[in-house]
């Protein structure tokens, strides 16, 4: 212990002996040095670069024939690309901090996202759009909170666990684990199903689960819990009729092709019109106003006719190589912060997609979740990419064994 | 590592036991998009090729412009046209993308019997929009649409199409009233008040057609069609049928209109073989008339000289058309000038001047002022018309009678003095000649009307502000010594102020004062209708396709004149003078015309714009003891008043009331008083 110890009194201290030279951004980086570079924070950052870079080009594919009609065909692919730039920002200035710099901002970003969530509440703050309150307008800017608030839900959980967590040891017990999940999860999950908006709850629950799986939660917990979930989802869906009918536009498309079963249909004639090899970039049909959404939550429809089952694929494949990598992170993990944090990130995107990637291919009823990194939209875009560089910094494994002392010495 | 072992293999466990379930997921994705895409994929192509849908918009026939007895002057009339998509044939710069569009283009010109400049130059028009096909020629013969049907090969991106167009059953015919459509700007779709449009559409650009364009425009229909991919309509999705606009019925009278576009035409060529004075005949270049109802300002006729066709602008206006009407030499047919035309009103404004003069107590409705030859003002002489004769003294009556100026010169400069020694000056003439429709605009139902202007001492000081540099600059400029010195070094030190010799111009209607035809007119229809100032309106109604009523425009009263009843009888007592008696100065135009039968008052006007030859005015109404219509004519370098602007009145009301019909008028000039 005292020898892991030494290290980080050194890197805690430094401001009173001696400033180093720079301005406070330099202050903070001599602080929060991450860990050497290595061949996983390589791979995270080429996967990202490179969905982000289907992203780009499909999001301008997908999204030209409305911008063009109100006027500009560029519209959306230039507002997504300034998005990219924010995101890019954030994801290299988390990717060269030491992740646990966000054990202290957890609980800022928290406050923000409820505060976020809650003024969606008050009518005339948030921007409706197909029947849901999501967005905050600031400006010419449309902000969704509920974007923030996966992210700080996982950073906070995993930072109350880590300053709770047994002295001797041992794992957290079952208590332990459940008090400060079960209220947060109850508490966003009330905000954000009072949008409504029933995929991103149903995504927070899927975090907050990954967390308390991998700090021990016993089986039969997360079990009961998953049918009581589903459950839940199930009584959400009878209360309300819209949902009702996307459950029966899921299960029978081929009978509602014009009410419900309108999107998904449109969605398979695209992917099925798109063949093995696709119609080729540009050539979509689907994106002339038959796929609803053809930019955002459908987009991955307009992937498969473009560039066929070959480049679905290679979505897909590219997720799977993202989920491989994070969870090898999250093995290596040398902390009790990191390992909880990048599980959570690498269960949200990955899941995110995966929820996304089924619905559109007609396995889930359809949730409006969009495709992590490739469907048009500003705040998912960012908070993504700035999960994405926390992720890589984690795997850059700063200043090995620190966690168990820090966290057992308690929170700085 | 510092997790213990037990924790460090249970949370491995968990983590191994996770990443088996997403694997399993996402083996589950591909198996779903290797038979989405792959094993039903064909099933699918085809059910999206049969599925599809398609808008329809289904045009809603624009709504027909009638005169007050039903009879159509526009209408609208199916046309078969053969159009072309310009992004297939032309690149950019406006040349053709390739040479099988180099060959589409030649045999479109060989079919059409046109040049191949023509073909490329209407095609690239930038009057139309990119997204339609562009219409290459409108009335075609079913033969030259069968061709290019049938030959589908020779002309790809070429089709035949049927368009509603405009019909104009009578030409020319109040053109300037009807105006014309065409196709909405990219500019224009971006204001809010057309939010409903599509670019494509076509919409009012003049005239009637734009001032009542919400009424003719009527709703487009939308039929969202599921269809297949050989375009056979499998279902309807959504079906909004389209409303044809409403009909505007006009106050026009088809017979007077013409009449009166006849009368003006023939009155203004017969006076260029007039010669005047100097040897030179009377250029009379353009020219406008207006026929009010008396007792509602409806608009009986109106009509303004040179006109333009405008069955040019169906189905798009060519280059070469719109240049030339476009050319100031050919004196801007487009231009209403009865509504936009800006003429000093001389003498017919003496009207207005007469009653700011009694109203600012300077004279009395009977007193007398003497009529001299000439009023002196500060080493300036200013004349009266009737050089040299003094006339001795007159009344308000008498000075209109006489358009005598020295009169309102007098009073003019009286009036002048007391505001200058007043703490406030109140400009009684800027104040009652507002209230007699000069300054401000009618309201009338048409765009593009001017408000004319009757300066004072505001806009003097802002006019001299905004052109005090160019002033001081001149000044400068000039030899020393010299008028132009003299003249600009004093504009440029003191040109902000209203002097005596501005109020005595502007007292007749000269210097600064600028009016309308029709200002005139509603002004002299004021004073035939015992003092109501109405709004002008060409519209009478708007009636629904199937006949209902939908909005009836009722007259309105929009000011009083304001003047007591006895000025009122003393202006109307000399107006009648004017025509009835032989010293009026409008009397030799209506020798002949039947004035015991039909009185006639009016007043003439010649208003200087020098260096330009004099513009003439004839404002009149008729019959005296119960009028029903107002005339007003302006013939713009017509000469005097008398002599060029009251016969053509004369011949109109002989028209109007039955006395000698247009067709065998004849137009006899007056003598020639510049007054």
């Amino acid at each position: 212990m005292s020898i892991d110890e030494a290290p980080r009194r050194q890197r805690e201290r430094p401001e009173g002996t001696e400033a180093p030279p720079g301005g406070r951004w330099a202050r903070v980086r001599a602080r929060w040095q991450p860990g050497p570079w290595n061949a996983d924070a390589t791979a995270l950052t080429v996967l990202t670069l490179l969905l982000l870079l289907l992203g780009l080009v499909m999001s301008f594919s997908a999204s030209f024939v409305p911008a063009a009609e109100a006027g500009d065909p560029f519209a959306v692919f230039r507002r997504q690309v300034g998005w990219a730039a924010i995101g890019m920002v954030a994801f290299v200035t988390a990717a060269r901090l030491d992740h646990r710099i966000w054990r202290g901002l957890a609980w800022p970003l928290l406050l923000v996202a409820m505060i976020g969530l809650a003024l969606l509440l008050v009518p005339g703050v948030g921007e409706t759009r197909y029947g849901s309150t999501r967005w905050i307008g600031i400006g010419p800017l449309s902000i969704q909170p509920s974007e923030l608030a996966k992210l700080a839900a996982l950073l906070w959980l995993a930072d109350v666990l880590e300053r709770k967590r047994p002295r001797n040891g041992l794992p957290h017990t079952t208590e332990h684990l459940l008090i400060p999940a079960l209220p947060l999860l109850v508490l966003l999950a009330a905000l954000v199903l009072a949008q409504p908006d029933l995929g991103t709850t149903i995504l927070l629950a899927m975090i907050v689960s990954a967390v308390l799986w991998v700090e021990g939660l016993p089986g039969r917990i997360v079990a009961t819990a998953l049918v009581l979930g589903g459950l839940a989802v199930a009584a959400l869906a009878v209360v309300a009729p819209y949902r009702i009918a996307r459950i029966r536009g899921w299960l029978w498309p081929e009978r509602y092709p014009l009410e419900e079963g309108f999107q998904l249909l449109q969605s398979r004639y695209a992917l099925g019109s798109g063949g093995t090899f696709g119609l080729g970039l540009g050539s979509s049909r689907g994106k002339w106003h038959f796929i609803p959404n053809a930019d955002t939550d459908f987009i991955f429809a307009v992937i498969g006719e473009e560039l066929g089952l070959v480049g679905a694929l290679l979505v897909v494949a590219l997720f799977s190589a993202l989920l491989y990598v994070g969870l090898k992170v999250s093995y290596a993990a040398t902390d009790g912060f990191g390992r909880p944090v990048s599980l959570a990130v690498t269960v949200w995107i990955v899941g995110q997609a995966l929820v996304n990637i089924g619905t559109v291919t007609g396995l889930l009823p359809i949730t409006g979740v969009t495709l992590p990194l490739v469907s048009v939209g500003g705040s998912s875009l960012v908070s993504t990419l700035l999960a994405l560089g926390i992720l890589v910094a984690i795997a850059r494994r700063p200043t090995p064994a620190t966690s168990g002392a820090a966290a057992r010495g308690g929170h700085p | 590592m510092a997790i213990p072992p037990s924790e460090s293999s249970s949370s491995v466990l968990r983590l191994t036991f996770l990443a088996v379930m997403v694997i399993t997921l996402f083996v589950a994705l591909f198996a779903r998009l290797w038979f989405l895409q792959v094993m039903a994929g064909d099933r699918y192509v085809e059910l999206a090729d049969s599925n599809r849908l398609r808008t329809v918009i289904t045009e809603a026939p624009r709504g027909e412009i009638l005169t007050s007895d039903g009879e159509a002057l526009v209408r609208n009339r199916p046309a078969l046209a053969i159009s072309a998509d310009r992004q297939a044939l032309l690149d950019a710069a406006g040349a053709p993308v390739d040479e099988e569009a180099e060959r589409v283009i030649e045999r479109l010109a060989v079919l059409l019997e046109l040049e191949v400049d023509e073909v490329l130059e209407r095609l690239a028009s930038q009057r139309r929009s990119p997204f339609r096909p562009v219409p290459i020629a409108v009335d075609v013969t079913p033969e030259v649409a069968f061709a290019v049907q049938e030959r589908r090969e020779l002309f790809p991106a070429v089709v035949s199409e049927t368009l509603p167009v405009r019909e104009y059953p009578h030409g020319t015919l109040a053109a300037h009233l009807i105006g014309y459509i065409g196709e909405i700007s990219q500019q224009e779709l971006l204001r809010p008040e057309f939010a409903d449009y599509r670019a494509g559409d076509l919409v009012g650009r003049s005239g009637l057609e734009q001032s009542y364009e919400a009424d003719l425009r009527g709703v487009t229909g939308q039929r969202r069609l599921v269809v297949n991919a050989r375009g056979d309509v499998l279902d309807v999705q959504s079906d909004r049928e389209p409303v044809q606009g409403a009909d505007l019925v006009t106050s026009l009278d088809l017979d007077l209109q013409l009449a009166t576009e006849q009368l003006l035409e023939d009155g203004i060529l017969a006076s260029r073989e007039i010669r005047r004075d100097d040897g030179q005949l009377l250029p009379s270049t353009a020219g406008s008339a207006i026929v009010l109802d008396a007792r509602t300002g409806a608009i009986l006729a109106m009509t303004s000289y040179p006109t333009y066709d405008p069955r040019e602008f169906v189905g798009g206006v060519t280059q070469e058309y719109f240049d030339l009407l476009a050319d100031p030499e050919n004196e801007r047919p487009l231009v209403n000038r009865a509504i936009s035309g800006l003429y000093p009103p001389g003498s017919v404004f003496k009207t207005a001047s007469g009653a700011a003069w009694v109203e600012a107590g300077v004279v009395t409705p009977r007193s007398t002022v003497e009529c001299a030859p000439a009023f002196e003002l500060g080493g300036n002489t200013f004349r009266n018309w009737n050089r040299g004769v003094n006339e001795g003294m007159m009344d308000l009556s008498d000075a209109l009678t006489r358009s005598c100026d020295t009169y309102f010169y007098e009073l003019a400069f009286d009036q002048w003095l007391r505001e200058e020694n007043a703490d406030e000056p109140d400009e009684v003439l800027i104040r009652v000649a507002e209230r007699f429709g000069f300054g401000v605009t009618t309201g009338i139902d048409l765009p593009g009307e001017a408000s004319g202007r009757v300066p004072g001492r505001q806009w003097r000081f802002d006019y001299w502000v905004a052109n005090r540099d160019n002033y001081c600059r001149q000044a400068d400029l000039a030899s020393p010594g010299s008028y132009a010195s003299e003249l600009y070094s004093d504009l440029c030190q003191f040109g902000a102020a209203w002097r005596g010799g501005d109020a005595v111009n502007s007292s007749i209607g000269q210097g600064d004062v600028l009016s309308t035809p029709l200002q005139v007119a509603a002004s002299y229809q004021a004073i035939a209708n015992d003092g109501g100032l109405l709004r002008p309106h060409l519209g009478a109604r708007i009636v629904a396709p199937d006949g209902t009523v939908l909005r009836e425009i009722e007259p309105e009263v929009v000011g009083e004149l304001g003047v007591s009843d006895q000025t009122l009888q003393v202006m109307q007592e000399g107006l009648e003078r004017v025509v009835m008696t032989d010293r009026g100065t409008g009397s030799s135009a209506f020798r002949g015309f039947p004035l015991d039968e039909i009185p006639v008052a009016g007043k003439t006007g010649t208003a200087e714009l020098r260096p330009k030859v004099p513009y003439a005015w004839f404002a009149g109404y008729a019959p005296i003891d119960d009028p029903e219509i107002v005339v007003v004519v302006n013939v713009e370098q017509g000469g005097g008043g008398s002599q060029t602007a009251a016969p053509i009145v004369r011949n109109i009301m002989a028209h109007y009331f039955g006395i000698v019909l247009a067709e065998d008028a004849e137009f006899e000039a007056g003598e020639e008083i510049l007054d």
